[in-house]
């Protein structure tokens, strides 16, 4: 696991958590270590398949800028593909999650 | 050998000369004396004198511009009009351009390194270290941030890509279906993708193979209703359906009490995609909200 320990001033250091789903995670993994960012796993939820992680970086730097777009954009398009499309017919029609008992 | 007793041209000094060609007594001297002949050319670099090249032997092996400490010390005491570090900004920019490059000035190699020194001449900082930092901004920008893609989204996307037309049919589906037909397209649908959110749920997690029977024997009764047996011929998720009943059946045969619930990469990306083209027609409704025989 990376620790934070980059030598960073504390006035350009952004921490954000992203929950991250597993079938995403090599590729957030790989722009995490590709950019050098420091990262922790702040959780594992088993139930939804993933974990929370949480990043540090230079928010002067455009490389931590565009390694977060990347994370976000990865993440925002698993969740459209696996979660959302509730488009068109079926718009506004979600339901609680599922039993199967 | 000769062995005559000389005096050092550089302090005087006398000394024993082993070599007939052998002018200072140390190798400081040397250094002090190839100092004093070179200070002037130096400083008029940009005039008509040049480098005073007769005695080869005499330039010591070190770049001009370093200096060990103890010449210099001699210069100082020997020399102390022509020394050559205490002198305009134009010398000393001349001579840190004799000294080697920063190694990202040379990776980047399209760079002018001339051009760049001779603008940062004119600045009060040491050019060396801006040019380095301009090289460094320069390579930051030289290179641009290489986005990386998912392949598992790739694949889903592909497969979604691939099979358009099924899209297109769940979101458009009064163009393909209508009256009692789009009633049984909807009734299968809505149980279809029911199975499909809990397969997804179940993957990698610790299943009971009585759950798993559970749904197996909704997907039958399912694939018994007449809703099902009366599918118009063109519901583009017939055979997948029939091909996740097999495979959970073999599942349910394979194995017994408690075991983890694993999708393959494929299967995975296969399910995602159907969900999401089931999701245009029909909404997520509760497992045990759904009459899977009626």
């Amino acid at each position: 696991m990376h620790k934070i320990t980059k030598n960073m001033q504390p006035n350009v250091v952004q921490a954000k958590s992203h929950t991250v789903p597993v079938d995403v995670l090599m590729d957030v993994l790989s722009i995490l270590f590709n950019n050098d960012i420091p990262f922790q796993v702040e959780g594992i939820n088993e139930d939804e398949q993933s974990l929370l992680i949480r990043t540090s970086t230079n928010a002067k730097l455009t490389r931590d800028k565009k390694a977060l777009e990347n994370i976000k954009t990865l993440v925002s398009d698993y969740t459209y593909y696996r979660h959302e499309s509730e488009t068109g017919n079926n718009k506004n029609n979600n339901t609680d999650d599922y039993e199967n008992e | 050998m000769i062995d005559a007793i000389k005096n050092c041209l550089q302090c005087g000094t006398p000394m024993q000369a082993q070599k007939s060609t052998k002018k200072y007594c140390s190798d400081t001297c040397k250094q002090a004396a190839f100092y004093r002949r070179n200070t002037k050319p130096l400083l008029t670099l940009n005039g008509s004198e040049t480098l005073n090249g007769n005695d080869s032997e005499d330039i010591p092996e070190e770049p001009v511009g370093k200096v060990n400490p103890d010449s210099e010390a001699v210069n100082k005491e020997q020399q102390p009009e022509k020394i050559p570090f205490d002198v305009s900004p134009d010398v000393r920019n001349y001579d840190e351009r004799q000294q080697p490059l920063p190694f990202n000035v040379r990776k980047s190699g399209n760079q002018t390194i001339p051009g760049e020194q001779g603008n940062v001449k004119q600045k009060d900082s040491s050019p060396v270290k801006e040019s380095r930092k301009q090289n460094k901004t320069k390579q930051a920008d030289e290179d641009p941030y290489e986005y990386v893609q998912s392949g598992f989204l790739n694949e889903i996307a592909e497969y979604l890509e691939d099979n358009y037309k099924t899209t297109e049919m769940f979101q458009s589906p009064k163009k393909y279906w209508y009256g009692s037909d789009l009633e049984s397209v909807k009734w299968v649908s809505v149980r279809f993708r029911c199975i499909i959110e809990n397969l997804l749920r179940f993957d990698n997690s610790t299943v009971e193979r009585k759950t798993l029977v559970t749904v197996n024997k909704a997907l039958t009764d399912m694939m018994a209703a007449s809703n099902f047996k009366y599918m118009p011929y063109n519901y583009p998720l017939t055979d997948e359906i029939k091909e996740q009943q097999q495979r959970l059946d073999k599942i349910i045969k394979a194995f017994g009490g408690t075991f983890r619930f694993g999708l393959k990469r494929n299967s995975k990306i296969k399910l995602i995609a159907l969900r999401f083209q089931l999701a245009d027609l029909v909404t997520k409704v509760k497992f045990h909200d759904l009459n899977f025989s009626k």
